[in-house]
């Protein structure tokens, strides 16, 4: 499985300087929710397999490793067609499906899939050290707060992704060996599925965490040195249009 | 600090006790000297990960001390860290970048090494385990024995004195053992002191100045390694001279 897995290029995105990297990420993310026509999704999907091909990311693998998160699409379709918020604070009711609701639970599951995309043009063409910079660099000027540990956290989330994503895959074809399938519940399932993942994330955090001890790893680390160039800003100006054009 | 009578590490009266009561090491009075090879065995739970993992300082005793040079430790963590480098059992848990320079680099930038530096030293890491080639390859996606020869670079690029190798055979097929071996004498040629833990006596041996077996957490044996081999197999280590006569036959190395 290569989703979220950082691939290796010598592409204009895989050059580009981690701080506009991580702006054009909150621009899109930010244009797919405010993208409420047909025209604006197929603008921005539009954009970001653009992305893909000049990162020359293996689109065919990626898409295939996307199969993991159809359940979640299915869930956000169905709950946003079938269930209407009455009161966000007290309660949620089944209400009959309309179209309304219906295209109601497409648009989420839509911009789901944009910003699943986005990110996966982000950690494909980033770095954990250049994330990392970049997380530092854009907390600098926010006083009393540990920067580097902050960073450091959030790049480590990311490469954890795609390690539970690993994981889950190895976990779940051990059970399939041993016909899992067979357990008709699925809540059981679900369980036997959970309780082993979770014992394992938290066994590989503290070797990760075991092993970055034993190398030395500390919160003054060598310093980033970012350099911007003319393309950089050019991607940078196309997102912002994009962010407008789904703002209007 | 090069007074050759000081051991370059020492433990005195290592113990360690988990949470739970379970005495995991006990006693442990050792000295290691430079240029040592030094194989520890023992079988499975006798002590011996957590044994070195208290060498770097990846773990604080319960009683007793870790000496480098004569200084506890403590005094400088971050110095005996660089100094004592650690190669993990399971390889996969020890990478850390997304490609494998990015993961040679990882130490040298711990240590706040200029770029230029840090990029110097990866070449030379990479080139003394022979995975130039692999640079910018994706380091999950290399073999086992290519991830081992990794996490010796990412050491290697510390510029350790020690390297503590944990099970570096496991899980690997003959000529990835072969690769590992040759790897590890001929980094104790170049002057690395080196600690093995391993209980395939028969791979190794041969090359190993001293033989240490823990035993439920208690160093049982130490010696040269012919005079206290008949003792191994009381320990629950196999005993791998049946036909033979010499340790020094005992390698996989012909």
């Amino acid at each position: 499985m290569i989703l979220f897995h950082y691939i290796h290029k010598n592409s204009l995105l895989h050059r580009m300087d981690g701080r506009l990297k991580l702006l054009c990420l909150l621009l899109v993310s930010l244009s797919a929710s405010f993208a409420s026509v047909w025209w604006q999704y197929l603008l921005l999907m539009s954009l970001l397999i653009v992305s893909m091909v000049i990162a020359r990311l293996p689109i065919t693998d990626l898409i295939n490793d996307l199969r993991y998160f159809a359940v979640v699409l299915v869930f956000v379709l169905l709950v946003n067609t079938f269930i209407a918020c009455v009161d966000p604070t007290t309660s949620l009711t089944l209400k009959p499906v309309s179209m309304p609701s219906f295209h109601r639970g497409w648009h989420f599951a839509g911009r789901l899939v944009l910003v699943i995309l986005a990110c996966i043009v982000m950690t494909g063409t980033t770095s954990l050290t250049t994330m990392k910079n970049t997380f530092e660099w854009y907390l600098q000027p926010i006083p009393y707060i540990p920067k580097a540990r902050i960073a450091t956290m959030m790049s480590l989330s990311i490469v954890f992704v795609p390690l539970t994503l690993d994981c889950y895959t190895e976990t779940s074809n051990a059970q399939k060996s041993r016909c899992v399938e067979l357990q008709k519940n699925p809540v059981k399932r679900a369980i036997l599925l959970t309780l082993p993942l979770v014992y394992r994330a938290l066994q590989q955090t503290d070797e990760i965490v075991y092993a970055m001890q034993s190398r030395c790893y500390s919160e003054s680390r060598t310093q980033a040195e970012f350099q911007t160039g003319k393309t950089d800003w050019l991607v940078l100006v196309t997102c912002v249009m994009s962010f407008l054009a789904c703002l209007l | 600090m090069s007074d050759n009578s000081v051991p370059l590490l020492e433990t005195q009266s290592l113990t360690h006790v988990f949470a739970d009561k379970a005495v995991a090491i006990k006693n442990i009075n050792l000295k290691v000297n430079r240029g040592d090879f030094i194989i520890i065995a023992g079988a499975n739970g006798s002590g011996k990960t957590v044994f070195v993992r208290h060498l770097n300082g990846l773990l604080t005793p319960s009683k007793g001390k870790v000496l480098i040079d004569g200084v506890p430790i403590q005094k400088n963590i971050a110095v005996t860290r660089r100094r004592v480098g650690l190669i993990f059992q399971d390889s996969n848990t020890q990478i850390i970048g997304q490609t494998v320079a990015e993961d040679v680099a990882f130490g040298p930038l711990n240590l706040t090494l200029p770029v230029v530096e840090v990029k110097r030293i990866v070449q030379d890491a990479l080139a003394a385990v022979g995975l130039t080639e692999h640079a910018n390859r994706n380091p999950h996606t290399l073999s086992s024995g290519q991830k081992k020869r990794l996490a010796i670079a990412g050491v290697l690029a510390m510029r350790p004195d020690i390297i503590i190798f944990d099970e570096p055979f496991t899980g690997l097929d003959y000529p990835g053992v072969i690769q590992i071996l040759q790897q590890l004498v001929d980094l104790h040629q170049a002057g690395y002191t080196i600690i093995l833990i391993t209980h395939e006596l028969e791979k190794a041996l041969a090359h190993a100045n001293r033989l240490i077996v823990l035993d439920q957490g208690e160093l049982v044996v130490e010696g040269s390694p012919a005079a206290v081999i008949h003792l191994v197999s009381e320990y629950g280590v196999r005993m791998p001279l049946e036909h033979v006569e010499k340790t020094s036959s005992l390698t996989w190395l012909r």
